[in-house]
């Protein structure tokens, strides 16, 4: 019928462009993505973290796990309180005339920009019984989580020496 | 007028049904972020019991599809190992060697909100056994970070390890 046609046709135009219209309100937008600044962030934490662990300072060091964090070191137990790490941390800074540093290879971070990790590679050199000059390389990785002022501190820290097992 | 009435009432009634259900699906829905967590952990930990047969079946190609490309391997000693070539090499030396059945216990798994990146930790115990038959036990600790997948499967990024003594 001529009549429906008439109709039919600019109903049809104005109800795809109302829908087309309103669905193409500004929604809100998704969530940026900041994982490439975040995986900076903690890479740039975890070379700070070096920086810090060769002025030999343990609080210097200390300050850069959060409360939760666990420490798994080659050779000894987990430690998972903040006085059994700072124990552990204690020994490696008594080694005498001992250099130690460490560079973050790889850092990523999860899209909440809560969760993130680095791995990277360590030395040590100390001077061992007798003055004998002793060196330890090394891979570790770190698990980092966002603390609530937007700084990021380590959760988990797990080193291993690469020389073979004796 | 009663034609034009209904005419103009179907019409609007349609917009209305339309704008309703064609642009609801478009709000931001509140994602279940408990929800998502507890899957990825079920998925991690299904996946990770996968791999244990894998490491038992001695099944090598198996074992190297759990990782990411780029995945890297700290052995308790030696090297890392970087990307899957690496890693390969790294599990069929150690499958290999002395007959040893990898046991994983207290295990913590850790999710991001957005549920794309977790971690694990735990305690795992080497038992080798040598040609005489007598065992040793080697005991050590482990961080693996997963990371999801564009098909929904978690694969590990880092499998990190380190000795108890």
């Amino acid at each position: 019928m001529p009549r429906t046609h008439s109709i039919s046709l600019p109903f049809a135009a104005t109800f795809a462009a109302v829908v087309f219209i309103s669905c193409a309100q500004p929604q809100p937008a998704a969530p940026p993505d900041n994982r490439a600044a975040d995986a900076a962030a903690v890479q740039k934490a975890d070379a700070d973290w070096s920086k810090a662990a060769q002025t030999k300072q343990i609080d210097a060091w200390m300050a850069f796990y959060g409360d939760e964090a666990v420490l798994l070191p080659p050779n000894d137990k987990m430690a998972t309180s903040k006085d059994a790490i700072r124990k552990g941390i204690a020994d490696v800074l008594a080694l005498p005339d001992l250099s130690i540093s460490w560079q973050p290879t790889k850092a990523e971070a999860a899209r909440s920009g809560d969760l993130a990790y680095t791995y990277g590679t360590y030395q040590l050199a100390w001077k061992g019984a007798k003055g004998k000059p002793m060196s330890e390389q090394g891979k570790y990785s770190e698990v980092w989580k966002k603390q609530a002022d937007g700084s990021w501190k380590c959760a988990v820290d797990m080193y291993s020496p690469d020389a073979p097992a004796k | 007028m009663a034609r034009g009435f209904s005419h103009s009432f179907v019409i609007s009634t349609c917009i209305a049904a339309t704008l309703a259900a064609g642009c609801s699906h478009t709000q931001p829905l509140a994602p279940e972020l408990v929800d998502m967590r507890k899957a990825a952990e079920d998925a991690i930990n299904a996946t990770s019991e996968e791999f244990a047969k894998a490491v038992d079946a001695k099944d090598v190609d198996k074992i190297v599809s759990y990782y990411t490309d780029d995945a890297v391997l700290f052995a308790p000693s030696g090297p890392a190992a970087v990307g899957k070539d690496a890693l390969r090499k790294a599990w069929q030396g150690f499958l290999a060697g002395p007959a040893s059945k990898i046991d994983v216990s207290g295990t913590v798994i850790d999710v991001a909100a957005s549920a794309d990146l977790a971690f694990e930790r735990g305690s795992f115990t080497n038992t080798i056994t040598d040609a005489k038959g007598k065992t040793t036990a080697v005991t050590g600790k482990l961080v693996d970070i997963w990371k999801k997948q564009a098909d929904g499967s978690w694969k590990i990024a880092a499998d990190t390890n380190a000795s108890d003594k």
